[in-house]
């Protein structure tokens, strides 16, 4: 392949999921009448990204030969197809927004800030494409069948080593743990989207999934009604994040999927919380169908999201329940939470922890030392715990949050619980602090979410 | 209601003058005080300069995890810079109190200046990364990258060995290696590198039954006579053909980073051997 189809088929695999995914998120939350530009960019990139998971499988599982232009055929028809359907079931129409003047320095902040967010992903694009792949989880994990499905045109199997042996067919081993492969299909339709002309291009759709994120955060704040100054300034402060930016050019990992999927389920549950409409509430169980697909531990991450949709419905339903029942509801609820983390507890060699566990885990004092080390002294976080601290002393998070929490907060809250339990069973012996920002890394997103929504509640109305 | 729409220059002049204020008070506390910084954080600096040492520099060298620690290691800065922020914010929170203003957006302002700070000290850190890498791996193809990678003397031998040793079309091989001794990032590039080959990783001390696989590789043998090579190949065949229903391994290449052996199933020791010409069979082993 040359290098002018190459670059086309790169266009091409980075923008149709995403265009297709758009328009079928604007025809899907668009029922709800509440949504904005950001916001089905945001969302869109993600059910681009489902389409594409499930379209060369749904072609594997057909026998078919994986190719990259009659793939991108049936996403581009699914296109027309959204189209056509929006115009046969039209979404409400928006009333006329209402917008505030906005001051011109404004403006000019968030030019500025959206000029600093260009720079950066322009020089993680400089890192993605000028280093070879060199992660170790990489070479084993997600880049190898990547590249043996595109030699082989099919989905060959991963087994164990045991069976590699028995095996007299086309088999490969996998010589790691198991673990979803989503990932290695992402890369898949970048290899086969490129011909594999340059291995470089594979991990491009890493460097989209923060804009994604960046974009449905501004969205979803916009929606919340947060000033777009604020909107930008948070979603600034996340892309800016050096741990954000490391998961970004860390060459097929699938740390930042996972929280792309979690935290943009987030932000549905919230708009599910505030409209009630079915579109937000199937879109919340959409993406956390997804978290399993990227990581293993991506289980625990879509059980939150559930319980947050439990949790969400009965702060609809009971708002004047009786005490003593919402007292009731939400003690069943906080089980549904504590009984699986106390039987994982008691299970440490489960798979839901996503890495391979050590056979001590760390002990409180340990753990107390690497949190601060990690979050308080590291640089990876610049200021966003501090940050987190001062609005709790402030008391600016809702006070409310042991009587009866929002739903975003309950589960971004037991989403950094179950990130520290995570950590604490896995980092012993790795010597470093990765494996606490791994941990944390999903529900980050949604805690500048919920920060600076309820920040934002000190300067204008905000939902 | 709409209350973040000061002007401009107040709000820039308030946050700045509240940081100002600050600096000047945590220099004077820090200069009467030197001590605070050693409570306040306690062996700190120690504990980031023994990892300093120990996690390397990265000069596009450091590998997956080890370079999110050295981003992670690479400043103790962002307690002070806390400290600084939380002093304005305080300072103008109280001062917008005592006036009756509102303080937010200068409020605001104060965390947001010291976090494009540091953010700018992050991008300089990227900048130089990236220097670095263009030094290194700029305008050359694949190949030459990984050749000028971490283990571009293993790519470079495993290379050779597709090229000169091992058939074109795909083959089945198993790669025995020491988990004591042998570096794991060799070890797990190793499929990688070996591609369109098929290889399963296993350690030396596994017994298996390699019998259906076409090859194999037992990593850093390090034997220069053949005497000890008769040894050792049968050491290997054990290893590999012990189980299962046994096999016989004839020695294709010698090398201080790897032997390579073919693998014959016993049923057919008596055809003559595809790809093994002149190679003795050092071994057999059934049931």
């Amino acid at each position: 392949m040359n290098a002018e189809s190459a670059v086309a088929g790169l266009l091409c695999s980075l923008l149709l999921p995403w265009f297709c995914g758009g328009l079928w998120a604007y025809w899907w939350l668009g029922r709800s009448g509440r949504y904005n530009l950001y916001s089905l960019a945001g969302q869109g990139f993600v059910l681009g990204i489902a389409l594409v998971i499930g379209l060369i499988c749904g072609a594997d599982a057909l026998g078919m030969q994986l190719q990259f232009w009659p793939l991108a055929s049936v996403l581009a028809g699914l296109s027309v197809l959204a189209l056509v359907v929006q115009r046969l079931f039209p979404n409400p129409v928006l009333p006329q927004a209402h917008w505030e003047p906005i001051p011109r320095w404004h403006m000019v902040a968030v030019g500025l800030l959206m000029a600093a967010i260009v720079w950066r992903h322009v020089s993680l694009l400089e890192v993605l494409m000028l280093r070879p792949v060199f992660t170790p989880e990489a070479w084993s994990d997600g880049v190898l069948p990547a590249f043996v499905w595109f030699a082989q045109g099919s989905l060959t199997p991963f087994v164990e080593d045991r069976e590699w042996l028995l095996a007299a067919g086309e088999v490969y081993a996998n010589n790691s743990a198991p673990a979803p492969r989503a990932t290695s299909l992402v890369q898949l339709w970048s290899l086969l989207g490129t011909g594999g002309f340059d291995n470089s291009f594979i991990f491009l759709p890493w460097l989209l999934v923060p804009t994604a994120l960046g974009l449905a955060l501004f969205g979803h704040l916009r929606l919340a009604g947060v000033p777009t100054i604020l909107a930008c300034i948070a979603s600034y402060s996340l892309l800016s994040l050096p741990v954000v930016n490391e998961y970004t050019v860390l060459h097929g990992y699938w740390e930042i999927w996972l929280t792309l999927s979690f935290s943009l389920g987030v932000f549905a549950l919230h708009q599910w919380r505030l409209t009630g409409h079915w579109s937000w509430a199937s879109w919340c169980l959409f993406l956390a169908a997804l978290c399993p697909a990227f990581a293993s531990s991506g289980v625990v991450f879509a059980a939150l999201l559930c319980l947050g949709l439990c949790w969400a419905w009965a702060f609809r339903r009971l708002p004047l329940a009786p005490v003593a029942l919402r007292w009731g509801v939400q003690m069943v609820l906080v089980a549904a939470l504590v009984v699986p983390a106390l039987w994982l507890f008691s299970h440490p060699h489960s798979i839901f922890m996503g890495s391979p566990l050590s056979v001590e885990a760390l002990s409180i004092e340990q753990l107390g030392t690497a949190l601060y080390d990690g979050i308080f002294l590291q640089s990876g976080w610049h200021l966003l715990w501090f940050v987190l601290l001062g609005l709790l002393f402030l008391r600016r998070i809702p006070r409310g949050l042991l009587q009866w929490p929002e739903a975003r907060w309950m589960v971004t809250l037991a989403a950094l619980v179950w990130g520290l339990v995570q950590f604490r069973f896995t980092a012993a012996g790795s010597g470093d602090f990765a494996n606490l920002s791994a941990a944390l890394l999903p529900a980050v997103p949604p805690l500048v979410f919920c920060l600076f929504l309820s920040g934002a509640r000190q300067v204008s109305d905000v939902q | 209601m709409y209350r973040f729409d000061q002007s401009l220059l107040r709000v820039l002049a308030l946050a700045l003058a509240a940081l100002l204020l600050s600096v000047l008070v945590l220099g004077v506390a820090f200069s009467v005080l030197p001590t605070v910084v050693d409570a306040v954080i306690p062996r700190s600096g120690e504990r980031i300069a023994q990892m300093g040492r120990v996690l390397p520099t990265f000069d596009g060298q450091a590998q997956g995890r080890q370079f999110i620690a050295w981003v992670m290691t690479s400043s103790h800065v962002i307690p002070m810079v806390a400290l600084w922020s939380a002093l304005a914010v305080l300072v103008l929170l109280v001062a917008g109190h005592w006036k009756r203003r509102n303080a937010v957006a200068p409020a605001a302002g104060a965390i947001v200046l010291p976090w494009l700070l540091l953010d700018a000290q992050w991008q300089s850190q990227l900048q130089n990364e990236i220097h670095a890498s263009q030094e290194r791996f700029d305008r050359r193809s694949i190949r030459e990258k990984h050749l000028r990678d971490g283990q571009g003397d293993w790519y470079r031998f495993l290379q050779s060995l597709k090229s000169d040793v091992l058939p074109g079309e795909s083959q089945r091989l198993v790669l025995f290696y020491d988990p004591e001794s042998d570096d794991p990032q060799r070890v797990e590039r190793s499929p990688f590198y070996l591609l369109p080959h098929n290889v399963l990783l296993a350690s030396q001390s596994a017994r298996l039954d390699a019998s259906k696989a076409d090859y194999v590789i037992w990593l850093s043998p390090g034997l220069a006579d053949s005497a000890a090579q008769a040894v050792f190949a049968s050491r290997v065949t054990e290893q590999a053909c012990e189980t299962g229903d046994g096999c016989a391994l004839h020695l294709l290449q010698s090398h201080p980073m790897a032997n390579v052996y073919t693998v014959l199933p016993l049923a057919s020791l008596n055809e003559p051997p595809s790809g093994a010409e002149g190679g003795e069979p050092v071994g057999e082993v059934g049931q």
